[in-house]
């Protein structure tokens, strides 16, 4: 074959470089050797620690990370009685469960009320493309996968209006795709209907 | 071609064919980088609108009616830069070095092939993005649907870059018959780890466009499943991270040491570095779906996992060509703990540009480590701080090496002197300090929830102030970063493609700096260990596939297929 030759010659190479004897360089190439085992051994003990964490997360799970709740398509999923009238229903003292429902270009249910300091599980899908679900100032972020539904599960401590911002490109209003969460103080939360379906179911 | 005598071996007639050959390889290579320069240079026109987009300033609207939407110059913005400079500037440029360092001609209509493949899928990418009627982003997501050009065109530029892959596999194949003994060059065994990690990379994507994607756009089938194209996606989408990164690692650890006056301390260290991440770059990609449903936790526990393996090759990075440039320093007379750093030559653009480009990549991957978090992730998740991430490392760490490497190959291949290399190590500068801003800022912001690609300059009245005024100054300095890196760009391609044009011929032609590694691979068992290329590109292909058959299993027994939408 044409161009085939001798291999590279790498003492061609050690002579253009610069001058100096190979003591040296050897001494120098042992010392940083060591260095660098040491380097390796940190960075395997700290990749060892992750390892555990990643782990405890997985298996402990603590509802930190958003877990799946069901799949089916977008219509038979609108149809179920959580997402064919998107709400926030009581579950328990201080919980509630919020079925939101992403599509070009806005959020359902819109807003949505919480009292301060409860615990809110959010069921996200979307009716069309892919959105992402944000409540700004919280760690509710999720995608909204058409034919899936996300769960992911945070508390508000403080009162206050956030915005849902849709985080996934959906199209040309994905910009103004905005919702809001009202978490209001607790006397002023006691009477909406939502804890009202809750007391009915109670008893 | 005198110039080139000095490597062709036989007697005349086959000097003489070898000249022939060499001219048109040498084209190819020049088609391949120039090609990737111009597709970066469309690119690069809309990152400074997009930087001011997020500071409230809307050029878009005034773009019409070339075009419709921010998303539509986003579109281009990705798919120029992500896959069209990069695949093109590497694949064309890893090639050249093994037939340098392994002195074999490949075959270059093989090349040429490859090349057309290539620009075939290039310009129907750019019908596709022009016509707005594939406004997708380079990210595609189904169920919405782009035109079919679109699909072919990114899966011909990923196809066609495998012939490369391929002939840099064939040249190290003869290499090794005519050397069995030996350990293949470095420059050339890491271009085939990066080339064949990029190969397995690269079918999730196609196998989304060939089977699900494309057909479906034609209307062979109906529906696709979003939760399924996304995966495959995924399978490539972060990979090509590391196929971005790692012909930036192949000049930092054995092109620049020698520019720099110094040696590679350790050869062998090099390669384990490169193994590290040919196995566990391959199957992690699922951890850019931390925030999805429908993903078994053990196996994003397992991703979450493996994703933090492939930090320690990067650390081995950190320590190795930091320890290289070092040894330069220190030659060049450096004294003390820092003293040999500012001993280093900042004034030669090519060295600049890539410690630039070291500096930045320390921040990128820094920050990669909160985007690899499980917990942390729901932070940041499409937030703007991964666009500040991924500005830090592909448009920084690969973007600057690139045009560092430009620096000195394209006077290399053409002849021609560097042109204005002032204005080449202004642009440096302005890119360094303006990447720095713009990443502070998109990163700072996207703590403060403020989502990635959106068009909020183009928002209903007072919607921006209202929703994002609590990060107000973060998105100035985007923008601020934005205008500094527009000056960037400017400076840097004045030096470009003036070299292309520069009446300037050099007198006698650089060689490619090959470094020479203080401890060498001869006598190393780990260097021996890891030119056992197929044990470790089985090895690779074994783990992906470990990860992803239970993975799409499910997917796919559950696939829920859905129409097609438009909403541009």
């Amino acid at each position: 074959m044409p161009g085939d030759g001798s291999p590279p010659d790498r003492n061609d190479k050690h002579v253009i470089s610069k001058n100096v004897s190979d003591n040296l360089d050897q001494r120098e190439v042992t010392r940083v050797e060591h260095a660098e085992v040491h380097w390796i051994v940190i960075a395997a003990v700290s990749l060892g620690i992750f390892l555990v964490a990643a782990f405890v997360v997985t298996f402990l799970n603590f509802d930190l990370v958003p877990g799946t709740k069901q799949r089916a398509t977008p219509a038979q999923l609108l149809s179920t009685a959580a997402f064919a009238t998107p709400g926030v229903e009581q579950t328990g003292p201080n919980q509630y469960a919020a079925y939101v429902v992403a599509q070009t270009w806005h959020w359902e249910p819109y807003p949505m009320r919480f009292p301060v300091g409860s615990e809110v599980t959010f069921y996200v899908t979307s009716a069309d493309v892919l959105h992402g679900f944000h409540v700004l100032g919280s760690n509710a972020n999720v995608m909204a996968i058409p034919s899936q539904v996300a769960v992911t599960i945070t508390t508000f401590p403080e009162a206050g209006e956030f915005y849902t911002v849709c985080n996934e490109y959906c199209g040309v209003g994905h910009q103004d795709m905005l919702g809001k969460v009202i978490v209001e103080p607790r006397d002023a939360f006691s009477n909406t209907e939502q804890t009202e379906a809750y007391r009915a179911d109670a008893h | 071609m005198a110039i080139h005598s000095v490597e062709v071996r036989g007697g005349q007639e086959a000097a003489s064919a070898d000249a022939v050959t060499e001219a048109s390889f040498r084209r190819v290579t020049l088609a391949m980088l120039v090609t990737g320069l111009l597709s970066v240079t469309l690119g690069l026109v809309f990152g400074p609108i997009q930087a001011l987009n997020y500071a409230g300033v809307n050029i878009d609207a005034y773009l019409e009616p070339l075009l419709k939407s921010y998303y539509q110059g986003l579109t281009l913005h990705g798919v120029m830069n992500a896959y069209a400079f990069t695949t093109f500037f590497m694949s064309g440029m890893m090639l050249y070095l093994t037939r340098r360092e392994l002195k074999l001609l490949p075959n270059v209509s093989l090349s040429w092939i490859g090349y057309f493949v290539m620009l075939l899928g290039l310009l129907l990418t750019l019908l596709a993005i022009f016509s707005n009627t594939s406004t997708v982003l380079y990210t595609f997501y189904a169920p919405m649907m782009a035109h079919w050009s679109f699909y072919l065109g990114i899966g011909l530029i990923f196809t066609g870059s495998w012939l490369f892959s391929w002939q840099i596999y064939e040249l190290i194949r003869r290499y090794k018959g005519a050397h069995p003994h030996e350990v293949t060059p470095l420059v050339s065994w890491m271009s085939l780890i990066t080339m064949s990690m990029w190969f397995l990379a690269s079918l999730g994507a196609v196998i989304a466009i060939v089977f699900l994607q494309f057909p479906w756009s034609v209307g062979w089938l109906s529906g696709v499943d979003p939760l399924l194209t996304r995966t495959l996606f995924w399978w490539t989408g972060h990979p090509i991270v590391y196929f971005w990164l790692l012909p930036a690692y192949i000049s930092w650890y054995a092109l620049v040491p020698r520019q720099a006056g110094g040696n590679l301390v350790s050869d062998p260290m090099a390669r384990l570095a490169f193994i590290l991440l040919l196995v566990f770059s391959l199957p992690v990609g699922t951890h850019h779906q931390l925030e999805d449903a429908g993903i078994n936790d053990v196996i994003r526990g397992l991703v979450v996992f493996m994703t933090f393996v492939v930090i320690v090759p990067s650390l081995i990075t950190a320590f190795t060509v930091g320890a290289s440039l070092e040894d330069a320093g220190r030659r060049r007379g450096g004294r003390g703990w820092f003293g040999w750093i500012r001993k280093l030559p900042w004034s030669d653009p090519s060295i600049s540009a890539q410690l630039f480009a070291m500096l930045m990549f320390i921040i990128g991957g820094a920050s990669g480590l909160v985007n690899a978090s499980w917990l942390l992730n729901g932070v940041i998740h499409n937030t703007t701080w991964v666009p500040g991430h991924f500005h830090a490392t592909l448009a920084s760490a690969s973007a600057l090496t690139f045009f560092g490497i430009s620096y000195w190959l394209l006077p290399h291949l053409t002849g021609r002197a560097l042109f204005a290399p002032k204005a080449a190590l202004a642009g440096n500068w302005f890119w360094f300090i303006g990447m720095l801003l713009f990443a502070n800022g998109m990163m700072s912001a996207g703590l403060m929830g403020v989502p990635r690609r959106a068009w909020v300059s183009g928002m209903l009245p007072g919607r921006y102030g209202e929703v994002y005024g609590h990060a107000a100054v973060p998105l100035f300095i985007v923008g601020l970063g934005g205008v500094l890196l527009a000056v960037a760009i400017v400076f840097i391609l004045i030096s470009i493609y003036g070299t292309l044009f520069n009446p300037h011929k050099l007198e006698t032609i650089p060689e490619v700096p090959f470094a020479y590694a203080l401890a060498g691979p001869g006598e190393s068992r780990l260097a021996r260990l890891a030119d056992r290329f197929w044990f470790w590109f089985i090895l690779a292909a074994a783990l992906l596939l470990a990860v992803y058959i239970p993975l799409l299993w499910h997917m796919l027994l559950e696939a829920v297929p859905l129409s097609p939408l438009r909403r541009w």
